[in-house]
């Protein structure tokens, strides 16, 4: 009895400085945020400590007409679906490229497959803006793109996709490219190769065989990849900033002008609750998809 | 009318690059006939795994031709074979339950589901599986798992079942289980079974021929009595049971029987075989269990026992003839066979003719 109250003391010992620095870093900023989003907007910016309202929320769906009635305001929700269309179409392209790219990783010899990973890393050691602002010389009127459609006769005027859906959709993609590159490849690369070889004796074309085994078998990276794409796209600013020109806003960029530009921190903290909602539920779609039941196909 | 399954010509598998490749397989021929169990038989390293993957398509043959029921087949993948392998790892696929691995080589076939699921409960059946088909592999034992290997390759009906060591994970009362399984299995389906294995009591009991195979050739192709009876090289009485090596002179070869004389002085009778001239230096391969010792003076050569070793149903005696060479003779514990002979006395050694066979190296 004594021995185990004394190896529970251990055991909360030693697991406290990861529940105080989640607790800390975690838990209160949300608590904050979630308490901010509940109170009124201070008179010079900034909050009206104490107070309390769920006026950030109705702003969120419908404006107040001159008689104090609400009218429906779809703008901020179509801000809201564009990001979760956007985000889900990054996932899907960054899906198309990094599973084929993944898949051609791991089938390299190992020395080879060392130096493929460390190219994919590479975007990493350059900052987020330096790497967007390059996208901005490449797509502009007259940019490198245009330049060379043009020289080669295949174009005979600018594109002018810069500062459009579009151009945050590249933008994002290849900046999170990476993130599904990497987990695919860390499941394949443990993949028994010899399974692809029954398949293959028992009848599977290499087509079949991708479908039917490889890609049953890199599921969970596969997910993970997703999750790891579009949770933080669903949030991203830098890019649509960037490559959306002000013209095309993201949910993150409606954040950011909350607590900058706008002084509206309730508003921004009740927008910020309402990614979190959106983000929690597509964990909890993930978890209920490929933790519960693992390989039921 | 029985055909023959597959017909190799000349195969050769060299891998690596050309300055410094390593042949695995040197100019291989061998003709396996329909419905026969058929095993390749050798050490690891021997080409017997490479020649199995060259039939099933996952290698291609750097030379020679390979045909199956008459086709050319060398150069086709294996989804087009129809040939299926029960692999040594098994190679289960882990994410589908047993009904559906099962069920992957008539589903790659595009049979119709109702089809499908008679062939799947019929090959259950087989192999005594039914009832598991909802069960993952990981829920089975070593045991199960292997049948559901075997049961997965024959729903494909393939017409050459190939078996690369599929018994080697198991322990040795299972493994004599799956042999007899193997074995009925074999009969009830008729299929040709192509069996590699490095072991040669596997071998022996369960095969219709044996190929066995050093350094990447076949060495003698026979049945098992062929085999272990009559080996025509030193290395496969050496790697099929126990043997004793003499090193012996051809005196004279007359209808059918030969003289030889050993080191010691001894001549010995034995069976000759054709083109063996008078004079000729040969190796003679004696079984131990062809050694008889006996007591009375006047038969058989000299000899002191030296060791004397007791394993239950028999005792293995190493005996030394006049010029110091060993022998070893297997005598079977019937009651006062070697009572009364401790080691250091002497004894003699017979050895009958028909139980000489001359190797070559």
């Amino acid at each position: 009895m004594a021995r185990q109250t004394g190896e529970g003391r251990r055991r909360a010992w030693l697991i406290a400085p990861s529940v105080l620095t989640i607790g800390f870093f975690m838990l209160v900023p949300v608590a904050i945020m979630a308490a901010i989003s509940f109170m009124e907007r201070g008179s010079g910016g900034g909050v009206s400590w104490g107070s309390f309202t769920s006026e950030p929320y109705v702003q969120f769906l419908f404006e107040r007409d001159l008689d104090d009635s609400l009218l429906l305001n779809t703008d901020y929700l179509q801000i809201f679906f564009r990001s979760i269309w956007l985000a889900a179409l990054t996932t899907v392209l960054t899906l198309a490229v990094g599973l084929p790219t993944a898949l051609f990783m791991a089938l390299q010899p190992e020395r080879r497959r060392n130096i493929l990973i460390f190219l994919v890393t590479i975007p990493f050691w350059t900052n987020l803006l330096v790497r967007n602002y390059a996208w901005i010389l490449l797509l502009r009127n007259n940019g490198l793109i245009d330049q060379v459609l043009m020289g080669l006769g295949l174009r005979n005027e600018p594109m002018g996709v810069l500062y459009s859906t579009f151009s945050i959709a590249v933008g994002l993609t290849y900046t999170f490219m990476p993130f599904m590159v990497l987990p695919i490849y860390a499941s394949l690369e443990k993949m028994d190769w010899r399974l692809v070889e029954a398949a293959y004796d028992l009848g599977a074309d290499r087509w079949r065989a991708l479908r039917r085994v490889v890609i049953p078998l890199a599921m969970p990276g596969i997910a993970a990849g997703c999750i790891l794409v579009f949770i933080p796209c669903l949030g991203a600013f830098v890019t649509p900033e960037l490559l959306g020109g002000g013209k095309a806003l993201m949910i993150g960029n409606l954040i950011q002008s909350q607590f900058g530009a706008a002084r509206n921190w309730p508003f921004g903290a009740a927008l910020s609750m309402a990614l979190l909602a959106a983000v929690l539920l597509a964990m909890m779609f993930y978890l209920w998809r490929y933790r519960r039941a693992p390989g039921a196909a | 009318m029985k055909g023959d399954a597959i017909e190799a010509r000349s195969l050769t598998k060299r891998f690596g690059a050309a300055a410094d490749a390593v042949t695995a397989l040197d100019r291989v021929s061998v003709t396996i006939r329909e419905n026969e169990f058929f095993t390749l038989l050798g050490p690891s390293g021997c080409g017997k795994t490479t020649l199995l993957r060259l039939i099933a398509g996952f290698e291609l043959p750097t030379e020679g031709e390979l045909y199956l029921h008459g086709q050319r087949i060398e150069s086709l993948p294996p989804f087009r074979r129809p040939v299926n392998t029960v692999f040594q790892s098994y190679a289960l696929f882990p994410h589908l339950n047993v009904q559906r691995n099962v069920a992957f080589a008539p589903e790659m076939q595009n049979r119709p589901r109702s089809e499908i699921n008679a062939e799947v409960r019929r090959t259950l059946d087989l192999v005594r599986l039914n009832g598991f088909e909802k069960r993952l592999p990981r829920e089975l034992s070593g045991g199960q798992q292997q049948r559901v290997a075997l049961a997965r390759a024959l729903a494909g009906k393939p017409k050459v079942l190939l078996l690369d060591e599929p018994l080697s994970a198991l322990d040795l009362k299972l493994r004599r289980e799956m042999q007899i399984e193997l074995k009925r299995l074999q009969h009830e389906t008729g299929i040709t079974f192509v069996f590699v294995t490095h072991d040669q009591e596997e071998a022996l009991t369960m095969s219709d021929r044996i190929a066995v195979m050093s350094g990447g050739r076949i060495l003698q192709i026979g049945t098992p009595t062929e085999i272990y009876e009559q080996p025509t090289s030193r290395f496969v009485a050496d790697f099929i049971g126990e043997t004793n090596f003499l090193a012996a002179r051809c005196l004279e070869s007359i209808g059918g029987r030969a003289l030889y004389r050993l080191p010691s002085g001894t001549e010995l009778e034995g069976i000759a075989i054709p083109g063996l001239g008078a004079g000729s230096d040969v190796t003679l391969a004696v079984r131990p269990e062809r050694v008889d010792l006996v007591r009375e003076e006047g038969q058989g050569m000299p000899a002191i026992m030296r060791t004397i070793l007791y394993v239950g149903n028999d005792t293995i005696c190493t005996v030394a003839l006049p010029d110091g060479t060993e022998l070893q003779a297997r005598v079977q514990n019937r009651r006062g066979a070697i009572g009364g002979i401790e080691p250091g006395s002497p004894l003699r050694v017979r050895i009958p003719p028909e139980a000489i066979r001359v190797v070559g190296d």
